[in-house]
């Protein structure tokens, strides 16, 4: 039977003396802040809520083993109790622990060779500063922070959408991390980095942190304002287990049994976060590249420009002169495009006019939409009509249409003709034919012009790219003294399937022309009818230019040097621009279910956590009891509050790093245990994400305040505490135990020995694609569902519904909740996927293949060589022999898989020293 | 159960590793060789030796003490996806007859999942007719079921907070409505272990034919915060059932022995150099199970060995309920092996392809009640015959119930959380109990109300577990299946 452990655990003594400090300043805190004190009163004497005691490392006896001052709080606590701590490991031991716990991956084997020759400390505190540079640390260390943000790329619940632009928080995390990022402001971007360094663009990527929760899409009516309130409980409630290491989330239905935040101080935390909605936006990556880049560009590319401007200058005029036409046998471009006189959309959307005479739609984006466009034209015999729908940045994915995903879907196309003089009785087009550039499945252009607004013309998948209409007239149009055409574009599909850049050209063509064939602007047509009837030496300057114009689309030397300018010009470098997923306010809600509100404008205080319990509006306010400061600074909700980009986040992100008024202290207690934790597979508190009254207190109080303090003194990096950790003689102690030892302290608390780990599933996996020569080592970017990928398992897509297998089986989280040390689990299901999987299998094979490229290799070397390669190290005489006898007669290719597979299921590649 | 260390390990009938005579003669000679034959027979009795544990607890599926004794060793929890009508099925309204086509007074057109389709109230399609020796009404629905009524402990009264699928779903698995928590057969699994460690100790079976996965999907078998090895075990609707089961083709399964002994004499000597570590030891153990999985678990999930008899009864003969007839048997052979719980849902993923009878609730109810019905009277009898119904307890359920309303725009009935009927029988069930009742037309639970914490409470109750000894700490709290509330039906209860 299992059953919990339901004792609350006492204060230890050590502490008391600050209690009493402590309990003042608390009181202080709640007189001048708030009309309510915490749930316990009692509460407030937690020890993690103490100010950091000023201490220096105690003198230790036995100094001779020490090697940093981590050592002597370790060895003064290990002496009273009279157990003697371990000797440091032996040097390939020592760099494949090192390698593991900072990369995450194991050493290849020269260097592994290089690092055992020399033993000098100097090589030892080399190697880990080389390891703390690698990019790699990042990927190992990233993938534990995530844990603790619950961090996934799918909204989970029934339909477990993928969201696309996620993945730029784990980007975050990684670059962060690797950039030793302070670790305040590494927290203060992750609450509110959109609002305090707005250019920045991992600032933004940062907030992914508040929107990493799950969000459940299809609920009803009466669950939305519920929902919103689970969204909200969310953010706080990883951000206190996360940060602080406090459950703040408990506060929710009632006053905290047994931690210091009040329920009223739980709604007031809410309220900071009131407005916030996750959103996309787009970001420049990369501004100083795209300058560059563009300025090369433009260098590159003025010379073909010249060309074509010279040959304008200098040969064009010339050749218009012999050009005379008659009016009979006007040429004609293939294109007219027309301007647009009139524009009108039924939802209410802008229209802006482009330079090459289409309409940019922006505003208001409707979900269904009717454009009304007045066109006048003085040229008969209209035979083609060709409707462009042109991508642009400005429109979503690059359009072309106004939905988000960039697609549109023209339900109907219509064109009205009546005649400039009103004499003729107006016509309305019928079709005769159609063609487009490319439609989606079943919704193809005749879609457009069959009348029916229940089909339509859709492109998707081939958004972010321009696409033609080229629709064909059953009987030529056009009236004798202009013509007024009003064409009639319909979106009826809903979801804003709206084109976002439409452009309409007329051709008067006997045979179809080209969809990008020679094109002029319409207006032209009347001057150069009217001109050509006079000789060019009467036209004016300005009639002569229209001409010009005209004429040169026809002459072939300027279309061959046009072209050469286009198809330059296709190469021509566009911005980074990528989507990123943020929290923010004012910003258009993603994937919210559209009647239905994203937020509420006020937060309420709720009786039991009901909505329908309502008690009074509440204030933004952050709990008194983590005022560690005398004088609490208090953060004016009256400016912020209304505000559509509220301040109220960036007030939290400072209120929350700051170490002399608000819980600095205690932030930076909880960051270097979890470093700790993950050095020694136990936090000095065993309980890394409850500091509170039912965590665990300190196994070594003292040194975990003075990391905390060496945290704070060296600007929050985090990298100079890894390098303690890892340089102490704590810390290099071999894994030796023996009964006595263990039975004085069964759990290792006192840190006398290495404790033996197994490795977390993405280590596991990480290695044999590492050790097989496959590991792809490209950072960055969105994950993948592909189990086939090489690159590290951190780059797998977190889909809710959809886990990796491998990885799940060996305890990865599901990235629901916060997740701050993984179970170790060890069953049979774990031998059956190391036996019987392909992909172990696969990997296998892998290095096999390694080992046989390196020559022609005897069975003895290859032997050798496999276990350098997977373990680090040569094997043994007995060993070499028992793999011989394994290998078999057949010295085959297969017999050295089978034997690189079976490495691959030992402990001693599983676990690490 | 110990693992009994005289047997040979990885089990072949001839040993695949070279005997010492005939190492020595393939090897050739040398001394070198010798003495490894020697230290390898040496390491066959360091196999024997118990390696001292260290004292924290393995995470392990081993058996644990119940809290208290109980009769039901097993759990085959049957999920009808979707949420049935429980007007339709168990509990009987002649009201509705007379009340047909009448606004229901002061009904909250909030209360179903389509806000402002709740029409008139409609009378049940089906006809009801006294069974057994109780004399329980029970919809023509279930002709077979009908037989098993004076076995069954039916709670008229029960209820739910949610009215939308996936959360609902979540509630009824892990009692709260959100994402992240440990369901019910995690928890039991967690707090008994499991009796054979050949075979996984939670097994989940939903869908074979196509119509997708419970709108919940895998949260519905996840362990939340409790060690993944709590999870159940999905079998796979096609191919082969449990991952990573099969010897891959490239490997011969004599090949496979010499490797594993390989792994094992290289793991042992690995243990040597570290003794107390409990894990090391645990993980060659995982090993030998895992082995022996292999060779017993496909035996075990093969039904071909059931006499045709056997296989009739679950309607394996019959195109219309055949798949769900192999999961019931599969569900049987499982318990009957020692198998600690398994959850089987009837119905796919979308509206029409399960239980949820929004358009047409006799089309819908008469299909999905027309694939289990036999099956599951198939279960119950063979259950009997067996003597497992004593050690087994079947429990029957949706996510919620349904309204005694007509939906507009068809003839179905939206969702209705405020009443469902869940039927449970064998494993310490007091046999043809009523337990709890509903309102007039069915609409609401109004007397001895029954909540899916009490729900749970009762299921931990009849497995012998005290649903609030039964905590997990995690993120410091103690966290429990029923959280701060519960309370057992004992009326049910043997």
């Amino acid at each position: 039977m299992r059953d919990g452990d339901l004792s609350i655990r006492v204060p230890s003594a050590w502490y008391t003396g600050l209690v009493t400090l402590l309990a003042c300043l608390c009181m202080l805190a709640s007189s001048l802040l708030a009309d309510e004190s915490a749930g316990d009163p009692q509460a407030n004497d937690l020890w993690s809520l103490a100010a950091l005691s000023n201490t220096t490392p105690p003198v230790a006896e036995y100094s001779r083993w020490c090697h940093n001052p981590i050592d002597r709080f370790i060895l003064g606590r290990l002496e009273a109790a009279h157990i003697q701590p371990n000797a440091s490991a032996e040097q390939e031991a020592l760099i494949r622990r090192l390698s593991f716990d900072l990369l995450g991956i194991p050493p290849s084997p020269s260097e592994v060779e290089a690092f055992c020759k020399d033993k000098s400390e100097e090589a030892y505190e080399r190697l880990v500063d080389r390891l703390l540079a690698s990019p790699r640390f990042g990927e190992r260390w990233g993938r534990h922070w995530l844990d603790i943000a619950r961090f996934a790329e799918s909204y989970g619940f029934e339909h477990d959408f993928d969201i696309e632009s996620a993945y730029h928080y784990r980007d975050f995390v990684i670059q962060a991390l690797n950039e030793d990022m302070r670790y305040d402001r590494f927290v203060r971007l992750q609450i509110a980095g959109d609002e305090l360094e707005p250019d920045h663009v991992p600032a933004w990527m940062a907030t992914g942190f508040l929107t990493a929760g799950v969000h459940n899409w299809a609920y009803t009516q009466i669950q939305v304002e519920v929902e919103r309130y689970n969204e909200l409980d969310d953010m706080v409630s990883t951000l206190g287990t996360a940060m602080l290491g406090m459950n703040i989330g408990c506060a929710r239905c009632h006053d905290h049994k047994y931690d210091p935040i009040s329920q009223k101080e739980y709604y007031r935390l809410l309220a900071v976060f009131e407005r916030t909605v996750r959103s996309e936006v787009e970001l420049d990556f990369d501004p100083e590249w795209y300058a560059r880049v563009k300025s090369e560009f433009d260098g590159e590319h003025a010379p073909f420009v010249a060309a074509l401007e010279r040959f304008e200058k200098e040969q064009l005029p010339s050749r218009l002169e012999s050009w005379i036409p008659t009016e009979s046998d006007l040429p004609m471009p293939d294109w007219l495009v027309l301007s647009m006189a009139e524009t009108s959309s039924s939802g209410g959307a802008t229209f802006e006019p482009q330079k090459d005479s289409s309409v940019l739609l922006s505003g208001k984006n409707p979900a269904q939409d009717d454009f009304v466009l007045v066109a006048e034209t003085q040229l008969r015999n209209i035979r083609w009509l060709r409707l462009e729908a042109l991508s642009d940045s400005r429109l979503p994915s690059h359009g072309p249409g106004r939905r988000s995903n960039g697609n549109f879907v023209l339900t109907n196309l219509r064109l009205k003709a009546e005649a400039l003089s009103g004499d003729a009785t107006p016509v309305t087009a019928r079709w005769k034919s159609v063609e487009e550039s490319s439609h989606q499945d079943g919704l193809t252009g005749a879609s457009a012009i069959d009348d029916d607004e229940k089909s339509g013309w859709a492109i998707h998948p081939k958004v972010g790219q321009s696409h033609w209409l080229l629709c064909e007239l059953e009987e030529p149009l056009g009236f004798e003294g202009g013509t007024k055409l009003t064409f009639e574009l319909e979106f009826r599909f809903g979801g804003s399937h709206v084109i976002g850049r439409p452009r309409l050209s007329i051709s008067s063509g006997l045979s179809k022309p080209n969809f990008d064939g020679s094109e002029s602007p319409s207006a032209a047509l009347a001057v150069v009818e009217q001109a050509v009837r006079r000789s060019m030496t009467e036209l004016s300057e300005k009639e002569k230019s229209t001409v010009l114009d005209w004429y040169r689309v026809l002459d072939p030397d300027w279309q061959r040097l046009n072209a050469l300018v286009q198809k330059n010009l296709e190469e021509e470098p566009q911005r980074d621009v990528r989507k990123v997923l943020v929290a923010s306010e004012g910003l258009e809600p993603h994937r919210i279910y559209k009647p239905r509100p994203a937020f509420y404008e006020t937060t309420y205080f709720l009786e039991g956590g009901d909505t329908k319990r309502k008690r009074g509006e509440v204030e933004v306010g952050f709990p008194s009891a983590l005022y560690f400061a005398e004088t609490p600074v208090r953060t004016d909700s009256s400016s912020s509050s209304k505000a559509s980009v509220s301040p109220r986040r960036s007030a939290l992100a400072h209120w929350i790093t700051d170490t002399s008024g608000g819980p600095g202290q205690l932030l930076a207690r909880v960051i270097v245990n979890r470093l700790w934790h993950h050095h020694f597979g136990r936090g000095i508190v065993a309980t890394p994400s409850d500091f509170g009254k039912q965590g665990d207190t300190p196994s070594h109080p003292k040194l975990l305040d003075w990391l905390a303090h060496e945290l704070i003194r060296n600007g929050w990096r985090l990298k100079p505490i890894h390098r303690l950790i890892v340089t102490s003689a704590t810390y290099r102690q071999n894994t030796d135990r023996d009964e006595k030892r263990s039975k004085a302290d069964p759990e290792n608390a006192l840190l006398w020995r290495r404790s033996v780990r197994r490795l977390e599933g993405e280590a596991i996996r990480d290695a044999m694609l590492q050790v097989s020569g496959a590991l792809d080592s490209r950072m960055y970017g969105p994950g993948t569902l592909d189990q086939t990928m090489k690159r590290r398992s951190i780059y797998f897509k977190v889909k809710r519904s959809l886990p990796i297998p491998l990885l799940t089986l060996f305890d990865s989280p599901d990235g629901l909740v916060t997740v701050d040390d993984r179970p170790r689990s060890t069953v049979a299901p774990q031998a059956l996927a190391l036996m019987n999987n392909e992909h172990v299998r696969g990997h296998a094979r892998e290095l096999a293949r390694r080992i046989l490229a390196s020559s022609e290799l005897s069975p003895e070397a290859r032997i050798e060589r496999a276990h350098w390669l997977a373990l680090g190290r040569p094997p043994t005489e007995l060993e070499r022999d028992d793999a011989f006898l394994f290998l078999g007669n057949g010295n085959s290719e297969e017999a050295l898989i089978d034997l690189c597979h079976a490495l691959f299921c030992l402990n001693e590649f599983l676990y690490v020293q | 159960m110990t693992i009994n260390r005289e047997q040979a390990i990885f089990a072949p009938p001839s040993l695949a590793y070279p005997t010492r005579r005939n190492f020595l003669k393939r090897a050739g000679s040398g001394m070198g060789l010798l003495a490894l034959a020697d230290l390898l027979d040496g390491e066959n009795l360091l196999a024997n030796d118990n390696v001292p544990s260290s004292s924290v607890p393995a995470i392990d599926l081993s058996p644990q003490r119940s809290h208290f004794e109980a009769r039901a060793k097993s759990v085959i929890w049957l999920f009808m996806h979707g949420a049935p009508s429980q007007i339709d099925t168990w509990d009987y309204k002649p009201a509705l007859e007379k009340h047909d086509g009448q606004e229901l007074e002061g009904f909250d057109q909030s209360t179903g999942f389509f806000a402002g389709r709740g029409g008139p109230i409609m009378k049940s399609p089906f006809q009801f007719a006294r069974h057994g020796q109780t004399g329980k009404w029970v919809s023509e629905l279930f002709p077979n079921l009908a037989r098993h009524v004076d076995d069954m402990s039916f709670i008229h009264s029960c209820f739910a907070h949610e009215n939308n699928h996936s959360p609902a779903q979540f509630e009824i698995s892990t009692g709260m409505s959100r994402m992240g928590f440990p369901c019910v057969g995690s928890w039991v699994t967690y707090g008994l272990g499991t009796a054979n460690q050949n075979l996984p100790g939670f097994v989940v079976m939903y869908d074979t034919l196509g119509r997708g996965m419970p709108k919940s999907r895998s949260q519905s078998w996840g362990s939340g915060f409790l060690p993944g090895i709590f999870q159940g075990t999905p079998l796979n609707a096609n191919g082969a059932p449990i991952d990573n089961l099969t010897r891959l083709d490239e490997i011969s399964g004599e090949r496979q022995r010499t490797q594993l002994e390989f792994i094992r004499r290289r793991n042992r000597r690995h243990l040597a150099a570290n003794p107390f570590e409990s894990d090391l030891e645990a993980r060659i153990q995982s090993f030998e199970l895992a082995y022996r999985m292999q060779i017993e678990a496909p035996g075990a999930l093969d039904l071909d060995s059931e006499p045709t008899a056997i296989r009739n009864l679950y309607g394996l003969d019959n195109p219309r309920c055949a798949h769900f007839g192999k999961q019931a048997l599969m569900a049987r052979r499982l318990v009957e092996r020692g198998t600690r719980f398994v959850q089987i849902y009837s119905g796919g993923t979308a509206n029409h392809l399960c239980w949820d009878g929004h358009d047409n609730i006799e089309k819908n109810h008469r299909q999905f009640a027309g694939e289990t019905d036999l099956p599951i009277a198939g279960l119950l009898d063979d259950l009997k015959q067996r003597g497992l119904l004593e050690s087994t307890l079947v429990v029957w359920c949706g996510e919620f119930g349904r309204l005694p309303l007509i939906q507009i725009g068809g003839t179905g009935r939206d969702h209705n959380p405020h009443a469902f009927t869940v039927w449970m029988a064998g494993g310490g069930v007091q046999p043809g109990v009523r337990h709890g009742k509903t309102d007039e037309l069915g609409h609401k639970a109004v007397e001895s109300r029954v909540s899916v914490n009490d729900l749970h409470a009762t299921v931990l109750h009849l497995v012998g577990l005290d649903h609030e000894r039964l905590t997990y700490r995690w993120n410091g709290r103690d966290f429990r299946l029923t959280d701060v509330a519960g309370k057992v039906v004992h009326e049910i209860i043997a």
